[in-house]
């Protein structure tokens, strides 16, 4: 089974961003249904590109008004 | 798309642009000139930013006829500054015998490269703590944590940086990153996420301690 190691260090992003292939996004929703620190690994990952992408919205805004 | 522009559409600006009709040009200049240099500055920094884009729009003007309008208009000027500043960042790298960032290398300890942090079978040893704000609009709201968040961008290797920047903070699709940048899916993919790890690690640890 994936461990916990290589879902964080190898396939959290391609996880999120859709990238993993049918078996390995399969392996990772499995590890995470039966794993509850790796389930609060990937809220606060998702949470981190959350606040990048508002990072570059304020960016924007500020783009805009210059 | 976070902040793109909202000009004329390609369709629209793209024959008065080859008009030579000066008032297209301005609001092109005005849509993306302020994006391209967060692209240049992305790859080549700050100090050598606004020259790259500079020259970018010199090259754009005298290649507007050879657009063929395979890409938007965007991905196509962003493709050009990203030129631009590549170019500029190997004559830097050359004159002062600058260290390449490769793929192949062990991404940098700490965070969750921390051998610590793992036990000999791969599960965690030191599991992520509860996070107290949350939230991007609470964190993006203290000021120490915005320091925090420019000062380890700013430290991120350069294809990092630029990969994260046209990923996250420009919101551009993968594919186009790959045509900008001249890199591999694959790289892109595990330059945008060892980037985003070295974010998630600073703020786990500013969860924890209120510091960088």
């Amino acid at each position: 089974m994936l461990s916990c190691k290589d879902l964080v260090h190898r396939h959290a992003s391609d996880y999120l961003d859709g990238q993993l292939p049918l078996r390995a996004r399969w392996s990772v929703s499995l590890h995470l249904a039966l794993c509850v620190r790796c389930r609060r690994f990937m809220k606060q990952f998702r949470g981190v590109i959350a606040l990048l992408r508002d990072e570059g919205n304020s960016a924007g805004v500020e783009n805009s008004e210059a | 798309m976070p902040d793109a522009p909202t000009p004329d559409s390609d369709a629209d600006l793209l024959p008065r642009l080859l008009a030579g009709e000066r008032v297209a040009f301005e609001s092109l200049v005005r849509s993306y000139h302020q994006p391209m240099k967060r692209v240049a500055m992305a790859i080549v920094g700050e100090a050598q930013a606004e020259e790259a884009v500079q020259e970018a729009w010199l090259v754009a003007v005298r290649s507007l006829a050879t657009f063929e309008g395979r890409s938007s208009l965007r991905t196509w000027l962003f493709s050009i500054v990203a030129n631009e500043a590549k170019s500029r960042l190997r004559k830097e790298r050359t004159s002062r015998g600058r260290r390449e960032v490769s793929l192949d290398a062990l991404p940098d300890s700490g965070g969750l490269f921390d051998s610590d942090r793992w036990l000999s079978d791969g599960h965690w040893s030191e599991p992520p703590g509860q996070w107290h704000d949350a939230s991007p609009e609470a964190l993006l709201s203290h000021e120490e944590f915005r320091k925090c968040l420019d000062k380890t961008l700013a430290k991120l290797p350069d294809d990092q940086k630029a990969v994260l920047t046209l990923r996250e903070i420009r919101g551009l699709e993968l594919a186009d990153i790959c045509n900008i940048l001249d890199i591999s899916a694959s790289n892109v993919r595990v330059l945008v996420h060892r980037a985003r790890l070295q974010v998630y690690a600073m703020v786990e640890h500013f969860e924890e301690t209120g510091t960088c």
